[in-house]
């Protein structure tokens, strides 16, 4: 109990939610063995907990649960219009696991998702069916880390290595793993596979440190990209969204001095390049969650559903940065976000 | 002056009201429960005019009610409460009491956080989060509608137990924490409600005294208290974590510049977000407001005039 005086929350995953149905799972067992000291919740759908009313976001995070379950109905979207499609004509994404263990003000999860508990699908096989089904009728480009970062939780999951595994076999078929997370056991253990893009967030250690909390630093994410691409890995830098404070320029100078000094840059796949946007009803939602965070009450403008910043912070934000990136990777690997 | 939590405006950040004294409610089912906690905590009796006998500490952070026995009767009483003082997020809500066990080992009698509530006449189940540090026990509890026995043809009726009782070792079963649960989620957050029981027999409800449940209250009552101690203390760090904000008293004064700016009522809540982003980020907007009307640009002749004034002064403060 003297513990108490530090820390009243607690430990992550302290709780976990099993449905009925999956309990003998064999992928079930895998999980829970990482949490011997568990409490595990037999519950009959993932929704029962994850959907429940009254729920608080933040303190969730703060104390997050595990919900593992089975996922059903539609597993595959195509991408929505707020997110970049790089050029690809069939755009999905998928998730295996909703809700990240980072906590970045300024993420969309917040505002979409009733829970900050996070829930892991066991069944990714049925999902891999249904991206078979859409390989028979065209290539794809599924965007497979978009609602959590499946590197942060390899460990757990081992998700990424069944992608990359599934993308080797399948030549119509490029995936993209976004992330924050420098996981070393990535670059030791995942094969390289032409088709599976990883995505790394790169921000300004300013914006890292007040809004992306818990993740890796601006320096340890540079590395961690060289260390991919010396591997042989397709690496994509996103400076996306890119966040507003007062003196911006000078914090993403900084950061892409950084990067232009440590990477080859015209060895990256590609670049992309947004400011910060959100659906108004996420924001909502979030402004409801988190009445004291910046970034979240920000008076951003409502453009059609979308709030950004104001027109011309926005452009010349995203100018800044293009103009810049143009000259370092090439006019053809910068890709911005348009409405 | 008119206070910030006063108001019911549109914006989402002041539905949120403001109130940095947090309080701690305990509904207990009957007195002997209600006993233990009141010399525990040394509470005293509050003498109010109502349907509850209520207990109260010094430093008003922990108020005891007893709500009377059963769901029905706990759901009325915790709605009262929270209406009568207004309960909000900032609040906690503790139901503490005795309860059976059904258990295929010999039982002890120990306390238990619900992390699981199943309402035995529908089958409805409801999951409070468990955010906080605890040494407790924890376990599901069912909520019957009748004391229980180890009568079996007496649950018959209720399918909804033995779904219950699947992968379970051991359940609790009470005749309250549903209708507490039920309650409670109305006026506050699934992490803002505890049910904290303590088994007080298997099936044999006629052994169990007053005296026998202060006794098994007393046994308990060190990890109670450091308990509602650790959740007190949380409380004052959320209180302080929020008085860090401003406080929120000036609102005649915005009101005022809002008048002056001739706002529509889209307007007003645009400038009343600006300022509560200006006294988050910490920026200084009194100065150029006061600015504004010692330069004549405030106050404004018409909406049109408002208007421009507004965008100046967004455009000058971001």
């Amino acid at each position: 109990m003297s513990s108490l005086k530090w820390n009243y929350y607690s430990k992550r995953f302290s709780h976990i939610y099993v449905e009925q149905q999956i309990i003998d799972h064999p992928s079930t067992i895998q999980l829970l063995h990482h949490f011997p000291e568990a409490q595990v919740i037999i519950i009959k759908h993932f929704k029962d907990v994850f959907c429940r009313k009254g729920q608080n976001y933040l303190s969730q995070h703060k104390a997050q649960s595990l919900i593992i379950a089975s996922k059903q109905g539609k597993l595959v979207y195509p991408g929505a219009r707020v997110c970049q499609n790089f050029g690809n004509e069939h755009f999905y994404y998928t998730s295996c696991v909703m809700n990240c263990l980072y906590n970045c003000e300024y993420c969309y999860l917040k505002g979409m998702y009733p829970s900050g508990n996070m829930v892991i699908f066991i069944n990714i096989e049925d999902i891999l069916k249904e991206v078979e089904q859409i390989l028979q009728e065209h290539s794809a480009y599924i965007c497979v880390s978009y609602d959590t970062d499946l590197i942060a939780v390899e460990g757990l999951t081992g998700f990424v290595k069944v992608w990359t595994e599934f993308v080797k076999t399948h030549n119509n078929l490029k995936i993209e793993i976004r992330t924050k997370c420098c996981s070393k056991k990535i670059i030791e253990d995942i094969e390289v596979v032409d088709g599976v893009i990883y995505a790394i967030t790169v921000s300004p250690q300013y914006i890292i440190e007040r809004y992306e909390h818990n993740t890796a630093s601006m320096m340890d994410r540079i590395h961690w990209a060289k260390s991919m691409m010396d591997k042989g890995h397709l690496v994509r830098l996103c400076f996306d969204p890119m966040i507003y404070c007062k003196d911006w320029k000078y914090h993403y100078q900084n950061m892409l001095d950084a990067i232009s000094q440590n990477l080859d840059m015209q060895e990256l796949m590609d670049v992309s390049v947004g400011s910060f946007r959100i659906s108004v009803d996420y924001l909502k939602n979030m402004r409801n969650n988190d009445p004291y965070s910046d970034i979240t009450q920000y008076p951003y403008e409502n453009d059609k559903g979308v709030y950004h910043y104001k027109k011309e912070v926005m452009c010349e934000m995203e100018q800044f940065l293009s103009t810049k990136l143009m000259d370092l990777v090439g006019k053809n690997k910068v890709f911005m976000w348009k409405k | 002056m008119k206070k910030y939590s006063d108001y019911d405006m549109d914006l989402q950040l002041d539905n949120r009201k403001v109130r940095l004294l947090r309080v701690i409610y305990i509904f207990t089912a009957i007195y002997p429960e209600a006993k233990a906690l009141i010399s525990l905590l040394d509470l005293k009796k509050e003498c109010v005019n109502g349907k509850y006998q209520q207990y109260i500490d010094d430093k008003k952070h922990i108020r005891l009610i007893i709500m009377g026995v059963g769901s029905m009767a706990a759901a009325i009483s915790v709605s009262h409460i929270c209406t009568k003082y207004n309960i909000n997020n900032q609040d906690m809500i503790i139901h503490i009491g005795t309860c059976g066990i059904f258990s295929t080992n010999n039982y002890q009698n120990n306390f238990y956080i619900c992390n699981k509530i199943v309402q035995a006449e529908t089958g409805k189940t409801f999951y409070p989060d468990i955010l906080y540090r605890h040494d407790f026990l924890e376990s599901a509890i069912l909520t019957l509608p009748m004391l229980y026995t180890k009568d079996k043809e007496k649950f018959d009726k209720y399918p909804n137990i033995a779904d219950c009782m699947i992968n379970a070792k051991n359940i609790l079963i009470d005749m309250e924490a549903s209708g507490v649960y039920q309650a409670a989620i109305q006026y506050v957050g699934t992490e803002r409600i505890i049910i904290l029981k303590v088994v007080s027999d298997n099936g044999e409800p006629q052994k169990v005294t007053p005296e026998f449940i202060h006794t098994i209250f007393m046994e308990n009552g060190k990890a109670l208290v450091q308990f509602l101690e650790l959740l007190c203390r949380q409380q004052k760090i959320e209180s302080e974590e929020l008085s860090k904000f401003p406080s929120f008293t000036q609102m005649d004064w915005i009101d005022k510049v809002c008048d002056d700016m001739h706002c529509s009522e889209t307007m007003r809540n645009k400038l009343k977000h600006l300022f509560h982003y200006m006294d988050i980020t910490g920026i200084d907007y009194h100065k150029k407001i006061e600015d504004m009307y010692l330069d004549k640009r405030l106050p404004c002749k018409d909406k049109r005039e408002g208007k421009k004034c507004y965008e100046q002064l967004e455009m000058e403060l971001l």
